[in-house]
């Protein structure tokens, strides 16, 4: 019996959403949070996918789901974090199929879970 | 609504058992109605206790068509479900392992929870507001275990698994088939087939030991015939043309001791070894080295043993292994049988190596049996042939034919 070995680029199927929606989403959000822009912005995401693995992948959603959490926690911009925040509990629901998730991911994926059932 | 019946077609010419009706051997509407009306409402195996022992563990089959995936869910629940996307429709666990968490489908990467419901789809947002992906799970089908094999029904009112097959689930959880381990691959080491021989088979050469490994995918051996599922089960499930078409056979078995017991969806046949060496090499040393495997039960341990579960599933049962060998009909002239093969956890070289001689041996009668299957399947064609009769060393083919009459109404009726 075989166990499933995950690709080394499995992790960049996740991507496509986050790259689409994800800089624009975070600029509005982190505008109105009066946040400095160029820690998240587009050129990082295509600089993850060029030359990132899934490690740093998953670095960066944290990053993004702590700007939801301020976001949320704010109360601006408040349909740019909601849906955000469904674009990366879907990342969170699908990873497992693509990579193993560590435990701090986890909770990340448990408290985008709480948070969407909860708004 | 017309209360007309339309009357049965006799079954019997004199004493004599009749078969079914030649026609039902080729019938594309037949197959189509075979493949709904008995695959789809059977219990058919899908693999071994072992493969899907701990949570993400999976096996894959088909049963009518229908690809079919087996899992272990997170909370230990064993369950069965369509093994296709509900997006684009391909395929989305193939052979046997472990997926983790989730069924991810290889094409666009729907993700499956283990419970079937849909977990996320990449870029999910494309599929609008609208789209309720909480409707989205895959079809669930009944399954259940009995004697360590994993059986799937796609029935949803089918009676439970033990009681479904009577009596004959005693007899096969009596084989132990739990305590035993599939085969694979992995299994087939030339060179210790080579060193561990007996001296008289020394001089076996590496080529010629590779020759006696036969290919197998996640421990299954799949093969197609070019014959209909039933030309098949008939040839399998009688012994009146052992003397005839396979020699070599009745070298090894006491032919006069075959005998077929029938159950309500099941056959059991004896098949007692003779005493007496063969005067074949290979039957020979098959005869001088077989040992039952541990777990083996003693009352079958000088015999071979063949086992019939409706609709086509054959278990062979051998005392140094079990094979298990199953019907896929593809079309009604197009079969592909799927194979998956048992042996000791605690097999020695030795048993290995008369394993071997057993597969060799068996593979030639099969071989023997493709050529009379050939030949049958060519004759149920005719224009002048439309049913003969049936021996009493035919019982279990006559046994099959009304499990199919009962099946299938109208399957005899073909002019």
């Amino acid at each position: 019996m075989t166990h499933r070995n995950f690709g080394r680029h499995d992790w960049l199927g996740l991507t496509p959403e986050v790259e689409r929606f994800g800089p624009l989403l975070v600029d509005r959000i982190t505008a109105a949070l009066g946040e400095s822009q160029d820690a998240l912005g587009e050129a990082r995401v295509g600089a993850l996918i060029r030359n990132g693995d899934a490690a740093a992948w998953l670095t960066y959603l944290g990053a993004l789901t702590a700007l939801v959490d301020r976001g949320s926690q704010s109360g601006v911009a408040v349909a740019e974090t909601e849906i955000l925040a469904e674009i990366l509990r879907d990342q969170y629901r699908l990873a497992p199929g693509v990579l193993v998730l560590s435990e701090t991911d986890m909770a990340r994926s448990n408290h985008l879970e709480t948070l969407l059932e909860t708004r | 609504m017309s209360t007309t019946r339309r009357r049965a077609k006799p079954t019997r010419a004199g004493g004599a058992p009749l078969t079914l009706n030649a026609k039902a051997y080729a019938d594309p509407l037949m197959f189509e109605r075979e493949r709904r009306e008995i695959f789809a409402r059977a219990w058919i195996i899908a693999g071994h206790v072992a493969e899907v022992r701990e949570p993400g563990d999976f096996t894959t089959t088909n049963i009518a068509g229908e690809p079919v995936v087996v899992v272990r869910d997170v909370d230990g629940t064993l369950r069965a479900f369509s093994n296709v996307c509900r997006h684009r429709a391909a395929q989305l666990a193939s052979g046997t392992g472990s997926c983790g968490k989730v069924l991810r489908c290889p094409y666009h990467g729907w993700t499956y929870r283990l419970d079937g419901t849909l977990a996320a789809m990449p870029e999910g947002r494309g599929f609008g507001e609208d789209f309720d992906r909480d409707a989205v799970r895959l079809p669930e089908f009944k399954v259940d275990t009995l004697g360590g094999l994993v059986f799937v029904s796609m029935d949803p009112e089918i009676a439970p698994l033990r009681e479904w097959f009577g009596d004959i689930a005693v007899r096969l959880e009596s084989l132990n088939i739990d305590q035993l381990v599939p085969v694979t691959r992995r299994d087939w080491k030339p060179r210790e087939i080579v060193r561990g021989v007996p001296d008289a088979l020394r001089s076996l050469s590496l080529d010629d030991a590779k020759a006696l490994i036969p290919t197998a995918e996640h421990g299954r051996w799949y093969e197609e015939f070019n014959h209909n599922w039933k030309t098949l089960s008939d040839n399998y499930l009688e012994g009146y043309h052992v003397p005839i078409g396979h020699p070599g056979l009745l070298r090894m078995l006491d032919y006069p001791k075959y005998k077929p017991t029938l159950y309500e969806r099941a056959v059991w046949i004896d098949g007692p070894l003779r005493d007496n060496p063969s005067r074949d090499t290979m039957e020979r040393l098959y005869q001088r080295l077989h040992r039952p495997m541990p777990e083996f039960p003693a009352e079958l341990r000088n015999q071979w043993t063949y086992v019939h579960l409706w609709p086509g599933q054959f278990i062979d049962v051998y005392p140094e292994s079990i094979d298990i060998w199953q019907m896929q009909p593809l079309g009604p002239l197009r079969t592909r049988t799927c194979e998956i093969a048992f042996r000791s956890p605690n097999e020695t070289l030795q048993d290995r190596f008369v394993r071997k001689i057993n597969r060799r041996f068996n593979s030639e009668v099969m071989d023997e049996d493709v050529t009379l299957c050939d030949a049958v399947q060519q004759g149920l064609g005719s224009l002048t042939y439309t049913r003969g009769v049936l021996n009493d060393n035919e019982a279990a083919v006559g046994h099959f034919h009304d499990l199919l009459r009962n099946a299938v109404p109208g399957i005899d009726d073909a002019p």
